[in-house]
Order: C-alpha cells, then sequence, then structure tokens
C-alpha cells in the first residue's frame, strides 16, 4: 500500500480537501439521517398521542311502526332498513374492520386499598348525596341498635297474582352505636331511628327475628338521608318534602326467579350462596315469600346484652369481631378499579367532563409493559391525602356491579340516571392479585355526573396488562367499559363501512382535535421524506467528486506503474484500499462532527426526543462507509487499468 | 472584466466541457438543496400554523381542587366574565375565551317533580347529548342559537304537557322557594334521558330588565387564540378568580379552578416546533457544506489549467485579472445552474415563494463566495514554481 500513499502524500492539499469534503457530506447527510429517524419518530409520537375513538350514539331501540326479523346471533333487522346489532355481530364487524386499530375492552375489580379511605357520594358535600352511589360497598355496615317496635305487614304481589307476595315487617332502632360504619354516616347516626322497613328477611322458620327491647348487633346496607344547608341550619331532607329515610337494609327477596306452573302453583330459586352475603328463600304456609339465612353462613344479626364491646369479647361475638366487621371494615377502604389498554379512550375523557388536572397519563411503555401505575381522582387523592407519586395497595378482588338507575341529586331526586354500582368486596372474590401503585395522574370529573359512559370519583385506573391474567375479567356489555379505537383520520372510512352493514349513524365519532394536527403530522412525514432523499444525493455528489479527484491523483503514477509490469489487480487492491482508509477517516471524522454538533447544538435548541441516537448514527455511517467502499471499488478498478497506447494512461 | 479576458473565459469553458458541466451541475444541486429545505421548512411552518389555527382547546372550570367540575355553586357573574357582560365593572375575560357552556339548575314546585335548567347551548349539559340517546327538535323559526338570549323560552322533554295559547305553547314554572311564577314559551322538545328537565336560557330574565344573579352548576369554554394561550392562561390566573386546579389548593368560596384541556395541543406544537428547528438547523449546514464543495470544485476544476494560469502571470496579467477570470468562469457557471436549481426545486415543489427563492439566491452567494476563496487562492500561487513542478 506504501506505493499508492506516496502520490497521495504529494497531493496533500487535494488530499485534506478531498477527506473535508467528505467529512463535511458525511455530517451532513448523517445529520439528515438523524432528523429523518427523528421527524418520524415525532410524526408517530404525535400520532400516538391521539385517539379516535367511535361511540354508539345512544341506546338503540325498537321503533313503533316498523317490523324486525331476528338473526341466529341476536340481531335485529328491521323492515327500514335499521339495524339493532347484537354484541357478537358488533364485535365480529370490528374485528373484521381495517379502520379499527383496537377495542379497549377494560375490567372493573374491586380493590381493597388499606391505610385509605373510600370515597362516597357525600364525602365532599352531604348534599350530594346518593343512595345509589354508595351501595352496596361504602353504606355496608354494622351497627348495635336497640328495638323499640316491630310492626309487620304483607307486600303485595308487583307482577300479578300468579306471582307471590311477600311476608315482610318494618323493625325500628334506636342507634347505639356505629361499630363499622363510614364516618361520613355516623356523624348524624343519633339524629333519628333506624328501620329496617319492608324486611323480608326472617329466621328460618318464617318467625320475625327482632323483639321490642332486645338490643342487636346487625349488618346491613345503611341508607342515610342528606341534611341541606338552609338559613336556618342544617335540615333534613325528609322535612323539606323528599322522601328519604334511614334504613339499614338487609338482603332481600329480590333476585328471587319465580316458575309458574301449568297449574298456578310456583316454584322459587335463586339467592346467593356466597357463605358472607347468602340467603335463601322459602315460602310460608300462607304461600308468602321471605329469606333467610342458610346454616353456616354469616348472621345479618345477633342479639346480645350489655355492652356490645364486651359481646364482641365472647365466643359467640367472635364471628362479628373476626369475620363480619373486618368485611365491613374493608369495603370503608375500597375502591373501584377499572383496568385499561388506554384511559384517554374513555368517552369523559374526550368531552372534557374528565380531564388529567396533575400528572399524566400512562406512557405506552407503561400500558405494554403493565407497570404499577395509576389515576386516582382528585377526590380521592384529597380526602386520602394522596399526591404525584405517592404508592397506594390495591388488593384486587372481582367483586359484582350492575349499571343502576339512581337520582343524579338529592334535590332532583324525580331525575333518575345510569350509574355503576359496585357491590361490596367479599373474601371468596379476592383475587390474591396486587401491589403497590404509583400515582402518576390525578382526573377531575363531574361530581354527580350521571349516564351510560359517567365515571366516579372512586374509580382507580391502572394500565390492564398490570394484573395478571386480566383478560378473563373483561366486561363487554356496559358502554363505560368498551371503546372502539379507530386509526387516526379513518372516521370517514369507518362510517362507510358501517353504513353498509346498516348501521350507518350508528356512531359519533371524537377525535381528540387529530383532524387539526393531520396536516402537521403529513407535512413533517413528507418532509422527512424529502429530506432523506437530499442528503443521499448530496452524499453521492460529495462521494463521487472524491473519488473522481483521489482517481485522477493516482491517474500519472498507475500508467508507470503498469508500464513496468505490474498487474492491475495488485494494483487496484492497492488503490481501493488506500481510499476504503481515506475514506474511513472521513467517515470518523463525519460521524464524530455529527455527534458533537448534536451534543453541542441541537440538544440545547431541541428536546432530547430528537437528539442523535448513537445507534442510528452507527447504521448510518455503516451504509455510508459500505456506499464509498463500493464506489471506491469502482473507481479503483477503472484507474488501476488505464488505455496505455491511447496516451491517456499517464505519462512518465 | 474587458473584452479579451471574456474570450479568454469561454474559450476556456469550452475546451473543458467536462469540468464546466461539473460545476454546473454542483451550482444547481446546491441551489435545489436550499430551495427543498427552505420549501420544507416552509411547509412546516404551515402546517404548525394551521394546526395551532385548528385545535379547539377546551377548558373547565372546576374547584380550586379539581375535585368536581360540576357541583360549583358558582355565582352566574363568574360566566358573565366569560361571556364578556362584565366589562363596566373592569371583570372580563371574553378576549381570551369562546363558545362558553354553563349550566345551572333549580328545583321545581311546579310543574313538581321536575327542574329547571338554564343553559347557554346544547352542549351545556351532557344529557342533551346525542351519545345519551337525546334528540332536540327546534320548532319552526326557533334554533339554538335563542338559548343565548335573554327571553323567556323553552324546551320541554317530548311527553310533556303543555298549556297551548294563541298558537304557541307555554309552560308555567315556579322555582322551590320563590313566590311567582315564570311563564314560559315553549320553543322545542327534546327526547332522552333528561325527562323531568326543563331547558330554559342561561341569560333570560325572570322579570323584564332584571338580571338576577344565581348559582351556576358547571361552566366550560373554548380558548379564542390558541397562539395566545400562554396570555390567556395568565390572564385567568391574574383575575384573581380562578387558580390552575391543585389538590394542595386552600378551598375557597370566591376562587374557583380552569382545567385547561393543553395536554395534547402543546406536545403536538412542542414536536413540531422542534422538527421545524431541526429543518432550520440543517439549512445553513447546508450554506456550509455548499460553500466548501464551491471552493474544493473550483481549484479542482482549475488544477489542470494551473500551467495556463501560471503562463497568464508571467506574461504580466495581473493577478486581479487571473482572479477575475477565474470568478468569471465560476458565475458564468453558476449562474444558469442557479436558474436550473431554482427550476428543478420549483417543478419539485409544484411553486416557488419569494421567501424559497431567496434562499436559492443566497445559496448562489455562497457558492460564489467559495469560488471567489478558490480564484484568490488559485490567482495568488507563485507562477514560478507551478512552472517548475513537473506533471
Amino acid at each position: 500500500m506504501k506505493y499508492y500513499v506516496r502520490p497521495f502524500l504529494h497531493r496533500r492539499g487535494t488530499l485534506v480537501l478531498g477527506v473535508l469534503l467528505l467529512t463535511v457530506a458525511v455530517c451532513f447527510s448523517a445529520i439528515c439521517f438523524s432528523a429523518w429517524c427523528a421527524t418520524v419518530s415525532q410524526a408517530n409520537a404525535v400520532n400516538s398521542n391521539y385517539v379516535t375513538i367511535a361511540v354508539p350514539a345512544g341506546m338503540q331501540e325498537m321503533k313503533d311502526g316498523i317490523s324486525y326479523t331476528s338473526t341466529e346471533d341476536g340481531s335485529y333487522f328491521g323492515s327500514d332498513g335499521s339495524v339493532l346489532p347484537s354484541t357478537q355481530r358488533m364485535s365480529t364487524l370490528l374485528e373484521g374492520s381495517a379502520q379499527v386499530k383496537m377495542t379497549d375492552v377494560r375490567c372493573l375489580l374491586g380493590a381493597d386499598v388499606s391505610g385509605c379511605t373510600g370515597i362516597t357520594s357525600g364525602t365532599e358535600n352531604p348534599e350530594f348525596y346518593s343512595m345509589t352511589f354508595d351501595q352496596y360497598a361504602y353504606n355496608f355496615s354494622v351497627l348495635a341498635l336497640r328495638c323499640t317496635h316491630v310492626d309487620t305487614a304483607e307486600l303485595p304481589a308487583l307482577n300479578g297474582s300468579a306471582y307471590p307476595s311477600e311476608q315482610c315487617y318494618t323493625a325500628v332502632f334506636e342507634p347505639i352505636a356505629p361499630v363499622s360504619m363510614m364516618e361520613v354516616y355516623s356523624q348524624s347516626l343519633d339524629q333519628s331511628p333506624i328501620l329496617i322497613q319492608d324486611a323480608t328477611m326472617c329466621l328460618p322458620d318464617g318467625s320475625i327475628p327482632f323483639e321490642a327491647g332486645k338490643t342487636y348487633l346487625v349488618r346491613g346496607f345503611y341508607q342515610d338521608y342528606p341534611m341541606i344547608e338552609t338559613e336556618n341550619g342544617p335540615v333534613p331532607s325528609n322535612e323539606l318534602g323528599l322522601s328519604y329515610s334511614r334504613n339499614l337494609v338487609l338482603p332481600t327477596t329480590a333476585g328471587v326467579s319465580v316458575m309458574i306452573e301449568d297449574d298456578g302453583s310456583f316454584r322459587l330459586w335463586g339467592g346467593r350462596d356466597t357463605p358472607s352475603m347468602a340467603v335463601s328463600f322459602a315460602l310460608t304456609e300462607q304461600n308468602l315469600m321471605y329469606s333467610y339465612v342458610p346454616e353456616g353462613a354469616l348472621p345479618y344479626w345477633t342479639e346480645y346484652e350489655g355492652d356490645w364491646s364486651d359481646f364482641l369479647d365472647t365466643a359467640e361475638g367472635s364471628v362479628w369481631r373476626d369475620e363480619i366487621i373486618p368485611l365491613c371494615d374493608r369495603n370503608h377502604s375500597s375502591a373501584t378499579v377499572i383496568l385499561t389498554d388506554q384511559v384517554s379512550s374513555l368517552y369523559a375523557f374526550n368531552t372534557g367532563d374528565a380531564s388529567i388536572t396533575e400528572g399524566r397519563m400512562f406512557s405506552g411503555e407503561e400500558y405494554q409493559g403493565g407497570s404499577r401505575v395509576c389515576l386516582v381522582s382528585a377526590s380521592y387523592a384529597r380526602l386520602n391525602g394522596l399526591g404525584l407519586g405517592d404508592s397506594i395497595p390495591l388488593d384486587f378482588y372481582r367483586c359484582e356491579y350492575e349499571a343502576n338507575t339512581a337520582a343524579h341529586s338529592s334535590l332532583s331526586a324525580s331525575v333518575m340516571e345510569d350509574v355503576i354500582c359496585r357491590y361490596p368486596l367479599l373474601p371468596e372474590q379476592r383475587l390474591n392479585k396486587g401491589g403497590n401503585y404509583t400515582i402518576v395522574g390525578i382526573y377531575s370529573i363531574p361530581e354527580s355526573a350521571a349516564g351510560i359512559h359517567s365515571l366516579r370519583a372512586d374509580m382507580i385506573f391502572i394500565p390492564k396488562a398490570s394484573v395478571p391474567d386480566a383478560a378473563q375479567y373483561e366486561d363487554s356489555s356496559l358502554p363505560l367499559l368498551n371503546s372502539v379505537i379507530l386509526k387516526n383520520g379513518c372516521e370517514e372510512a369507518f362510517e362507510t363501512e358501517m353504513k353498509a352493514q346498516g348501521l350507518g349513524g350508528y356512531f359519533l365519532y371524537f377525535d381528540q382535535e387529530f383532524e387539526a394536527a393531520s396536516s402537521s403530522i403529513a407535512a413533517a412525514a413528507g418532509n422527512a421524506q424529502r429530506l432523506l432523499l437530499l442528503s443521499l444525493t448530496a452524499f453521492l455528489l460529495a462521494a463521487g467528486l472524491f473519488l473522481l479527484l483521489s482517481l485522477r491523483a493516482f491517474g500519472p503514477d498507475v500508467g508507470v506503474m503498469r508500464r513496468l509490469g505490474i498487474r492491475a489487480k495488485f494494483l487496484r487492491r492497492g488503490i481501493w484500499e488506500i481510499l476504503s482508509l481515506t475514506a474511513l477517516v472521513s467517515e470518523l471524522l463525519g460521524l464524530g462532527l455529527t455527534a458533537l454538533f448534536h451534543k453541542a447544538a441541537m440538544e440545547r435548541l431541541l428536546q432530547e426526543a430528537v437528539a442523535v441516537r448513537p445507534l442510528v448514527l452507527l447504521l448510518c455511517g455503516l451504509a455510508q462507509w459500505a456506499i464509498l467502499l463500493l464506489l471506491s471499488f469502482v473507481g479503483a478498478s477503472r484507474t488501476s487499468n488505464p488505455k496505455l497506447m491511447s496516451g491517456k494512461g499517464g505519462t512518465i | 472584466m474587458n473584452r479579451v479576458t471574456f474570450l479568454l473565459m469561454l474559450s476556456s469553458l469550452r475546451r473543458r466541457p467536462k469540468t464546466s458541466v461539473m460545476l454546473c451541475i454542483i451550482a444547481l444541486f446546491s441551489v435545489f438543496s436550499v430551495v427543498i429545505v427552505s420549501s420544507l421548512t416552509e411547509r412546516q411552518e404551515q402546517a404548525l400554523q394551521k394546526t395551532v389555527a385548528e385545535t379547539v382547546i377546551s377548558c373547565t372550570v372546576t374547584d380550586v381542587t379539581g375535585s368536581r367540575t360540576d357541583n360549583l355553586d358558582m355565582a352566574s357573574a363568574y360566566v358573565d366574565m366569560f361571556l364578556g357582560l362584565r366589562h363596566e365593572r373592569g371583570c372580563y375575560l371574553d378576549e381570551y375565551v369562546t363558545n362558553v357552556r354553563s349550566r345551572a339548575t333549580f328545583p321545581l314546585e311546579e310543574p313538581e317533580g321536575m327542574e329547571l335548567c338554564r343553559i347557554l347551548n346544547l352542549q351545556s349539559d351532557s344529557r342533551l347529548s346525542p351519545v345519551e340517546g337525546c334528540q332536540v327538535r327546534f320548532y319552526s323559526g326557533w334554533n339554538e342559537a335563542d338559548l343565548s338570549k335573554k327571553q323567556q323560552v323553552c324546551i320541554v322533554p317530548e311527553d310533556m304537557r303543555v298549556e297551548a295559547e294563541e298558537g304557541s305553547e307555554f309552560v308555567t314554572v315556579t322555582r322551590m322557594g320563590q313566590d311567582f311564577s315564570l311563564h314560559l314559551q315553549v320553543i322545542g322538545r327534546f327526547s332522552g334521558k333528561a325527562g323531568q328537565t326543563i331547558f330554559c336560557p342561561f341569560s333570560m330574565e325572570e322579570a323584564a330588565g332584571i338580571s338576577q344573579s344565581f348559582p351556576v352548576d358547571s361552566c366550560s369554554f373554548d380558548i379564542k387564540e390558541n397562539a395566545a394561550l400562554a396570555e390567556s392562561k395568565e390572564a385567568f390566573w391574574d383575575s384573581g378568580y380562578f387558580v390552575a386546579p391543585s389538590t394542595g389548593n386552600r378551598p375557597s368560596p370566591l376562587q374557583y379552578g380552569i382545567a385547561v384541556h393543553d395536554t395534547v395541543y402543546l406536545d403536538t406544537v412542542r414536536r413540531f416546533e422542534n422538527s421545524l428547528r431541526l429543518l432550520q438547523i440543517t439549512l445553513p449546514t447546508l450554506y456550509f457544506l455548499t460553500g466548501a464543495i464551491s471552493f474544493f470544485s473550483s481549484c479542482f476544476a482549475m488544477r489542470s489549467r494551473k500551467r495556463e494560469l501560471a503562463v497568464m502571470r508571467c506574461m504580466g496579467l495581473r493577478r486581479s485579472r487571473v482572479a477575475l477570470l477565474i470568478f468569471g468562469e465560476q458565475v458564468a457557471l453558476a449562474i444558469p445552474g442557479c436558474a436550473l436549481g431554482l427550476l428543478a426545486g420549483a417543478l419539485w415543489n409544484g411553486s416557488l415563494s419569494v421567501a424559497t427563492a431567496a434562499s436559492g439566491l443566497g445559496m448562489l452567494g455562497v457558492f460564489l463566495v467559495g469560488s471567489l476563496f478558490a480564484a484568490l487562492y488559485l490567482s495568488g500561487r507563485n507562477p514560478i514554481k507551478i512552472m517548475k513542478t513537473e506533471e
């Protein structure tokens, strides 16, 4: 190679200029390549920031005057061309649509959050107490009561004569102490008697379990009535003529199923068989229906004498002390947990009803990696003195829940709307899953909003992947727990697809203002491509110039060597080696310059997101060097084999 | 430049067509590159401006801690500030907000079991949303805009019985605890879940010419000028009536929070501004590269003519004349190259703005500066030394 270094060194100026030119070209193309990578990743990141969701427009119902035919999958096709799709049909349609990015089928679990207090409807403002919101978790209570009197009655059958009437009673109690009760209720416990009203829960033989003058420990679902602040001080709302009372609700015959036989008689079945909430049903001799606690199940009441705390220390009271009271306490520190793959696809977060006021949403990595992070409501955070970065222990329960109709505030009791009601956490529903979750965001929501998509302040959001086997808890029936996420900018195509299936106008679309950002995304993507093309051309041009110049420098010497009998392949190898080495030096200098340039300028001017990535730089450098090697080889081949007889093969 | 020099220059260019074409191509590519990068920058700027102008940034009024966005119990005077109705008191924020949505609810004694809801528009109450299955139809001659006026009108549930008077429908409402009734003209009907609610204009006067303050449940609005988002926020906080909601704030009966839903917007703008800066940084790099290439290629083109230049110098041609000769050749090649570069750029982009053309001409200047340095360098070399050097 030394033979070939000399001609190069003879032209030091040319060599330096050549290396400099190539270095600058390498640097420019590396910057452009890095810019292309950064811009593409920026455009993708922006794209992923936006979520486009398709939400079914209201509850679809059958219309009068239209005849419907049903299909095997449970869908109904109307004579006017309308379709009432079943869940199965809808899920098939969504799976088959190319416009659907994913469907976020969420899970609703209960969680015991030890050390925290559950949030009830009246926590912030007693005026906005909602009985439906609080039951059946937060108002699960144990009270020490003294029975003052009991009235018996008969509840007439609701569904006609074939349905059995119910044997019931109303027991009136004087409160002694809130043994296990949320503080928000216990504050006003002694203000009026407590009723167990229209109860059907009896002893197994059908007799009424309470007797006037005796004291009892009773567990049930406590229904408070709110105190209204007036000019004359707080006044119970029932005094303002609203139909609220202070009750302790025991499990009733609600939920029991009745089968009417051909002869007009009926059979009952149903009830609960979970040990902590077991209820059985029976009929009296007069065919009146009542419920009772089956053998082996936890009691709903126990008669005691003396002080209730002394009773808890007895053998008879141990079941209350060790099982029932901890069960209630657990519900008082419970919360509703929503497992999701995309919080921002929730309807409320798209309409502005809900928003992150502190912290942030989950990142893509947190969703995918199942990080133990969570979002809590501002009310919940305030109540428990929580802030960003704090950890809360979540112990998951697969509790029951349902969409219920509730009065959305005490003052407008007649305005009934759908809310999600979570039932109590029971020991047998414990999943033995959970852990400490770090709060990364705090969200704000309407306090008493209702509707099929409304959120509750007791909801904690966590990434679905953070709970093992979460798919088994998915619920595709509740609108709150389902979101159809479309590819951004595909609403029209999706609507066309749905129209073809008879579902035109079935969905409403929310794109978080993606449309406004789409022009910038398109411009960035287009620009990145053009920039890459430009840098590649610049690099090739500079490389061509460098080689042309370098190879011309070899021209005279190569002619001499060939005339002296040195074979072309040896010359080619030598030239190629020296050119490769020079190219490598230029490459290293160029990449170093790029790195310095990024470090010095770009990271200061720009954000970390567009700073150069070593791997990108390395890949770019390798690709450039490979191109230079190839071009050098081609150039060396041509130069090493000059036309010696033409006079252009160099001069002696 | 005299005629002889000019002819000498032209003959030199003709004698070395390959070198001339190469220099011309370099100039063409340099100008083309800068035109492309400039147009990309311009395109990105325009797209960003469009994004900024078209994005709707909504804001929700909360309590100071951000715990709730409804049940605010906020005096309607606060909403009046957003609507610009309190200019005479110096309390107004309507310069910064638009599309205000607000709702105030009152239980009614008559009709019993119903509530009266004051709204500014249909978006003020989520129960009127199509997602909740609600459909609103206005009677002929009436529309949603009438809800933002002061007249005593209302929309009622589809199945509600009303009083018919002189071809119009009316409903009499009495708020709980008030000893007078309002006779509201029905201007539309709605179906859906808000079945026990009568909706009336937010600013409705209960008595002619008298506007009453009342507690508001919820309020939200959009930012009027996104470009002035920071200024708008500052105006909210400076007003003293609003703060950024935080669980750490002390509850106050006179202050409320405003949750500005700008996270995605700000992130988008930040990312695109970065991309823009990236392009802006690329441009000077390109200028530097072109200057270097220009110098280098000029030297290279003249390399084979160094004896010729030395002979010229030996024959008495002054250095400046030689430099001018070399530079003139470069100019003669660079100008058509630049023109072709601009043309190619215009064809690539489909158009050529003045700013982009100016960048292209700037690049021509840089190219010529490189050539000038090369000309000075080449003309300054010792002719005797060059003549002594073996080829």
